[in-house]
């Protein structure tokens, strides 16, 4: 029995380990400054919105091409990945905060220097993000040391 | 009819229910990780994923389920 769980313990530590890549997290940020550029001139938000969808639906191929393991949905619910959804509202949010505060002053291309900042907050709050979710994952999972 | 529990003496070897202790966990795995979790040849795991998955224990599909 102790064999048994040290094994399912082996592939959720293989999950929770599991690293976003560098180039994921560039490619994403990149995309959400080059839609932000294209609404400062002029482009049409449905049409933008749906290439961001589509472009972010498409990093998905390589990304889980390069996971080793997948803990069955059982384990992996919302209260573990609660904070990348939360992350991504977060992000969702500085956009639409600084677009505002940028447009009330007045400033030139604020959907760029807000989507300059949305980047930059994505960037930097991945990690954060990951790491909670690991960290729930591996407190949820692994069995208390005896 | 009846349909009392049996003990399936196919999946108490050590090793095959090492593999199938760890995919349990998992919806699926990749191969290389089950070979490098369970210090396997690729030649062993295979033999064995083949025994399970003829039982119907598990499906590969380039990737272990």
């Amino acid at each position: 029995m102790a064999d048994i769980e040290a094994r399912q313990a082996q592939a959720v530590r293989e999950a929770a380990n599991w690293r976003w890549p560098w180039w994921y997290v560039a490619a994403t940020a990149a995309l959400m400054v080059g839609i932000s550029v294209a609404m400062d001139f002029g482009r049409d938000p449905a049409t933008l919105i749906v290439v961001y969808c589509c472009r972010v639906s498409l990093l998905q191929i390589p990304l889980a091409a390069r996971m080793r393991a997948c803990l069955h949905r059982s384990r992996s619910t919302f209260r573990v990945n609660w904070p990348q959804a939360a992350l991504l509202l977060a992000v969702a949010g500085v956009y639409l905060l600084a677009r505002l505060a940028l447009g009330a002053v007045g400033a030139p291309l604020p959907s760029t220097l807000a989507g300059l900042l949305m980047a930059a907050a994505y960037a930097a709050g991945r990690p954060a993000a990951q790491q909670m979710t690991a960290r729930r994952l591996l407190a949820r999972e692994l069995p208390a040391p005896r | 009819m009846s349909t009392e529990p049996q003990f399936d003496e196919l999946i108490h070897a050590p090793t095959r229910l090492s593999i199938v202790a760890l995919l349990a966990a998992a919806d699926w795995a990749d191969f290389t990780f089950v070979r490098d979790s369970l210090s396997l040849s690729d030649s062993a795991l295979s033999k064995q994923v083949s025994i399970l998955e003829q039982a119907g224990y598990l499906t590969n599909a380039g990737r272990t389920r």
